[in-house]
């Protein structure tokens, strides 16, 4: 099996792979194994590295191989945009008015006030308490929260996007 | 269907597939699910993520393409790797984590081919992708794989045709797509998608799933680390559902009744009893116990007793040997005297009779016999006998002798002082005997003024602890709260208010000290006074020395009056730190099973209701019931109608909460005219049904119409690319 073959190859290579890494790549002749495949989930079964889950890195259907196209140690091209970075070199101002886009299609703000719930038990709260800045539905709960480290109320209120984030 | 727990097998069938059959991908956020056009189910799917663990034997880093697989940790260590997922919201970003992940579907399908895949693909995408990001992917597929054509449809779209061939749903209606990202409401018109009016609201199962996890993390501190993003993923799927109303679902246990505790579901974490308390021995055990101890003890007073016959019987014939050499030495002439001296080693006669008084005492002593206290004896000798060279003056003394005289003053003091105070330690007792006599005088004389005296000295006294108590809290001595400890930064303010008068003083005392210093000429110390300063800052707290006086007497009171009144009752709480010296530290309560439990209550209806409610955790946004009814306000007023009589169909994994089909109606019933009807529909597959349409879509013939090239690509560029759009619904239905 040609498989069989090559993942042997990538065993029997793994010594040297770190040599292999520092030559120039060359397309689809390299044996070594260094950013090989494996495939999760094995059964219980399964001895990891066996020849079911290691995949050789040179894949006899691709056109050209994934460390070829990253190159180790090439920050190049590993850079990614980030959404908000691709939207904003989408130009969408430049589309026409008509045509529906990643942000046109966003949702509009709620209409409705929010309805406020506790923070810790997420009952309704009719209160704020304006030191931890945290809501509460009532006394018991209120006196939980001035006993809870600041740690907590923070959590609490970074769970509703609240919390203070001090740079 | 696939089996995400398992692994999947390498696809054997590679050779049966027809030749150009197209790829079908639908790349969700959440999983990947790939197979072949025209077929009912996907081949398999994974989780849509890459981890980048070590492997433990060669230290090469390698991609583990999937869901984390426990048996994996054997070989590889991910202590430092992070699951990676090529996506940012519901937008692929990152293409090298899309490469391995794909690499990993294409080997796992059993794909052969030669530096190419002649198949070509449909992948699904989010609704309006943006053009970057759909011109990567195909780039991607183009220059990677060689791939001979691709096309892009949006899952939801798919997922409604599939449910529409299965007569769920109309031509005309909205799709509501819940993913693990976001959630998105398309109108459909005529089996098509009218993307200028849908709409996408950023919450999707993942927010869930988080959401779930931090509230639990929360409330369960000690648990974080059972609490794992698996594990609670796992948590709601099971048991989280979307109440029908949220109100009345939340008094269900804000009252607390026995309906609330029986939705409150509980985890138990994995918890090891505490070995049984040993049982009280029987009295054989006792007995038998007993028995080997007395053995042991008896052994050991035998070795003793042996020990102790040597020892008399060597003290017995050195006392005859001593008493020999005395006789000697009397009876022998003074030129003996020396020889017989040199002989037996001793010095003096006088050596010898102390060596003997000592030997004939520890004989005593070995023998039991009474022996007459030593003490006495040196007391019988008179102060000038033990201190003989006090009295010389220095002069006549030689260096010796001198430092022997100070000795001498030295212990001469030390022992007068023990007397001294033994003295006075007789005198207190004997006060204190009389003391107490003549209370028992007083009380014989008259019991109850005696009580009532008691009474009012015990009323004092606590009321002036108490006075007392409350003073040191409101200077700030941080009370506890139920066993929590409270932060000082919580309850009190700055540190000025917690200070008294008495510690402003001291503190001002320190800082002037210690910044004082270097203005002139340090004449600090040169006058008595001056000292006087650190008997003031030493001072720290004003009265501690009257309080624990008091709290002395309070305690000796309390005992008195519950010795001489069987109604008195101790005040609890006073003189408490007495007390708590007196009482052993409690020992902590043993952990129970219901320590490691973590109960899912509110939870379960509170965390997917940010699917209804994006405002509980800070998303202002639309949820889902209001995001129909955006969508209808952005359609076109010809299709309007259309849509809003229309079914509703619900998709996508996050939305199998039980409750949400009805929770959804309700919700637009309340918006809609009263007669209006709305069916909301469920789907046959919420997570399986977009790859079906998809594979339905890509086995017809518009999929060939849609499918571009690379070289069309290359030809027509970006700008034809945005207006890349499927037509979906000319499929006809048997093709």
């Amino acid at each position: 099996m040609k498989r069989k073959s090559a993942q042997l190859d990538s065993l029997s290579n793994s010594a040297s792979a770190a040599v292999v890494v520092d030559l120039p790549s060359l397309s689809g002749t390299k044996v070594g194994s260094n950013a090989s495949t494996v495939a999760a989930g094995g059964g219980p079964g399964y001895e990891p590295l066996d020849s079911d889950v290691i995949l050789p890195s040179v894949l006899p259907f691709k056109r050209s191989q994934l460390l070829d196209r990253y190159p180790k140690g090439h920050s190049r091209g590993r850079h990614w945009k980030h959404l908000k970075q691709i939207i904003q070199a989408e130009n969408y101002q430049l589309y026409p008015a008509d045509e529906p886009t990643y942000v046109s299609i966003e949702a509009p703000p709620s209409m409705y006030p929010a309805k406020k719930y506790c923070d810790i038990t997420g009952f309704e709260a009719p209160y704020t308490d304006p030191r931890t800045k945290l809501r509460y539905a009532n006394a018991d709960i209120f006196k939980r929260i001035r006993s809870l480290p600041d740690e907590f109320i923070q959590g609490y209120l970074a769970l509703r996007n609240a919390a203070v984030i001090i740079k | 269907m696939a089996d995400t727990s398992i692994r999947p097998l390498r696809q054997r069938d590679y050779h049966l597939v027809p030749r150009r059959t197209p790829l079908v991908i639908d790349n969700g956020a959440f999983h990947c699910r790939i197979g072949w056009a025209g077929e009912d189910s996907p081949r398999f799917e994974f989780r849509n993520v890459v981890n980048k663990p070590r492997h433990r034997a060669s230290g090469e880093i390698v991609s583990v393409v999937g869901d984390f697989d426990p048996s994996l940790v054997k070989t590889f260590d991910f202590t430092r790797a992070a699951m990676r997922t090529p996506f940012d919201g519901n937008v692929v970003y990152q293409y090298e984590t899309m490469e391995s992940i794909l690499d990993y579907a294409f080997e796992r399908m059993g794909i052969e081919g030669d530096n190419k895949i002649d198949h070509p693909v449909l992948m699904t995408e989010c609704p309006c992708n943006p053009v970057y990001c759909r011109g990567k992917m195909a780039e991607l597929l183009f220059e990677a794989y060689d791939i001979p054509s691709v096309a892009f449809g949006i899952d939801a779209v798919f997922g409604y045709l599939h449910n529409k061939n299965q007569g769920l749903c109309e031509p005309d209606g909205v799709v509501v797509c819940s993913g693990h990202m976001a959630t998105h409401v398309i109108p459909m018109v005529n089996g098509e998608p009218v993307l200028e009016a849908a709409v996408r609201t950023p919450i999707g199962g993942y927010h869930v799933t988080d959401y779930l996890k931090r509230l639990l993390s929360l409330q369960y501190p000690f648990h974080v680390n059972n609490i794992g993003w698996e594990k609670v993923e796992e948590l709601k799927q099971e048991h989280c559902y979307i109440a029908s109303d949220y109100h009345s679902e939340l008094e269900i246990f804000e009252r607390g009744s026995p309906e609330a505790d029986e939705k409150t579901k509980v985890w138990q974490l994995p918890w090891v009893p505490p070995p049984p308390e040993k049982e009280p021995a029987t009295e054989e055990e006792i007995a038998r116990k007993a028995a080997i101890r007395e053995k042991q003890g008896q052994r050991l007073r035998e070795m003793a007793a042996a020990k102790r016959s040597t020892k008399i019987a060597d003290l017995e014939t050195e006392v005859i040997g001593l008493e020999q050499l005395l006789q000697n030495l009397e009876d022998a002439g003074d030129e003996d005297i020396d020889a017989l001296l040199a002989e037996s080693g001793y010095l003096s006669r006088e050596e010898i009779q102390g060596a003997l008084a000592k030997a004939t005492v520890s004989l005593r002593k070995l023998k039991g016999e009474a022996v007459l206290p030593e003490p006495e004896k040196v007391d019988d000798s008179t102060e000038k006998d033990k201190y003989p060279l006090l009295d010389v003056p220095n002069s006549l003394l030689t260096v010796d002798q001198l430092k022997e005289k100070k000795r001498q003053r030295f212990l001469k003091m030390t022992s007068e002082g023990r007397a001294r105070a033994k003295l006075k330690r007789q005198e207190e007792g004997l006060e204190k005997e009389r003391e107490k006599q003549l209370e028992e005088e007083r009380r014989l004389a008259n019991p109850e003024q005696y009580l009532e005296e008691l009474r009012t000295r015990h009323g004092e006294l606590s009321a002036r602890a108490e006075q007392r108590k409350r003073k040191r809290q409101k200077n700030g001595a941080i009370p506890v709260v139920a066993g929590q400890p409270a932060t000082g930064t919580l309850v009190l303010g700055g540190r000025g208010e917690r200070l008294t008068a008495m510690q402003k003083e001291r503190m001002r005392l320190l800082t002037t000290a210690a910044f004082d210093r270097g203005k002139e000429e340090d004449t600090f110390g040169m006058r008595d006074e001056d000292w006087q300063l650190y008997k003031r800052m030493g001072k720290d707290g004003e009265d501690d020395e009257d309080a624990e006086e008091d709290d002395a007497e309070l305690v000796r009171l309390e005992a008195r009056l519950q010795e001489i009144d069987s109604t008195f009752q101790p005040t609890p709480g006073l003189a408490q730190g007495m007390q708590k010296t007196n009482v052993e530290v409690q020992a902590p309560k043993p952990l129970t099973a219901e320590d490691y439990r973590i109960s899912l209550g509110v939870e379960r209806f509170r965390c997917p209701e940010i699917v209804l409610q994006p405002s509980m955790v800070g998303v202002d946004q639309v949820g889902v019931g209001e995001l129909v009814g955006a969508s209808f306000r952005r359609m076109p007023e010809n299709l309007h109608e259309l849509v809003v009589k229309g079914t509703i169909l619900l998709t996508g994994g996050n939305t199998l909460f039980s409750g949400l089909d009805a929770r959804l109606a309700a919700e637009l019933k309340a918006s809609r005219p009263l007669d209006s009807t709305i069916r909301v529909v469920k789907a046959a597959d919420p997570l399986l049904d977009a790859w079906r349409g998809a594979s339905r879509f890509a086995a017809s013939g518009a999929f060939r119409r849609f499918a571009f090239s690379k070289q069309e690509y290359e030809e027509r560029g970006q700008d034809w690319l945005r207006k890349h759009k499927l037509v979906y619904s000319n499929l006809s239905p048997f093709s």
